[in-house]
């Protein structure tokens, strides 16, 4: 699963407008650096962003 | 009271004519106050101190560059590096086909242009973008395709960046959403970031 589909489903009130560069709180990015995708932003007024425990405990 | 000299030269054998223009307005031609050479009205300015040579020669920086290889994958909701690891061409050499980046080692201001072909699955939204040193998002380019769904969508992006000449990059990145794997499609004539300098120093 990627990063995007681990946070959906840790928070499925969220939608594709959470994550939009302007309107949302979340950003999310791939560098291309061996990092995968990570969280650069996470300002979403009432959701906590996911810790690493609870993003490893999503599985398909 | 300073002087004019006009000095032979003991090795040439040619006359040095200097010549008034056809006129009957009276002129002075003042010389700078400095050692040096005057140019030739054909002259290709490489002498010049006053400017880069690349202003002085035309060698300006240009690039094309291109997702070759394969497709790339990524990831719906996330702004990915794109992936070009080819150039058409590149003037100066300065794109980097491992980081996927553009330093130019001239200072100046840069029109970038960038176009990513977004193919796998029907798309929902695509995003294109030009991104400075990896902090400072340039520009965008936002298409949703609200109420139906496209496949195989180019989205492009452009803009003009002032980039310092030693350290300063741009990186093209991309966002989508699709109903499927998302993907790029690669060649010369999808996936491509270009540019090239339009105005030499700060």
């Amino acid at each position: 699963m990627t990063l995007a589909e681990k946070i959906l489903a840790i928070y499925p009130e969220l939608t594709g407008d959470d994550f939009h560069i302007f309107r949302g709180t979340i950003l999310l990015e791939n560098h291309l650096d061996g990092n995968g995708d990570v969280i650069t932003k996470w300002e979403h007024p009432t959701l906590t962003q996911p810790t690493q425990e609870q993003l490893d405990g999503v599985t398909e | 009271m300073s002087k004019v000299k006009i000095q032979g030269n003991a090795s040439g054998t040619g006359t040095l004519t200097i010549s008034a223009p056809n006129t009957n307005v009276d002129r002075s031609l003042t010389l700078p106050d400095g050692a040096g050479e005057i140019l030739l009205s054909d002259g290709d300015g490489s002498n010049l101190t006053g400017i880069t040579s690349e202003q002085a020669t035309g060698d300006i920086p240009v690039f094309r560059a291109y997702q070759n290889a394969s497709r790339q994958t990524f990831s719906n909701y996330t702004w990915t590096k794109v992936v070009l690891d080819a150039t058409q061409y590149d003037k100066g050499s300065y794109f980097d086909t491992t980081n996927y980046r553009y330093t130019p080692q001239v200072e100046g201001y840069y029109q970038f242009f960038g176009q990513v072909h977004f193919r796998n699955g029907s798309w929902e939204q695509t995003h294109t973008a030009l991104k400075k040193n990896n902090t400072t998002w340039i520009t965008f380019n936002h298409m949703y395709y609200t109420g139906w769904t496209i496949d195989d969508a180019n989205c492009y992006v452009s803009d003009i960046v002032y980039l310092n000449g030693s350290t300063d990059y741009v990186e093209l990145f991309m966002n989508g959403k699709s109903d499927s794997t998302p993907d790029t499609d690669n060649g010369i004539d999808r996936t491509k970031l270009m540019g090239n300098l339009i105005r030499a120093g700060a």
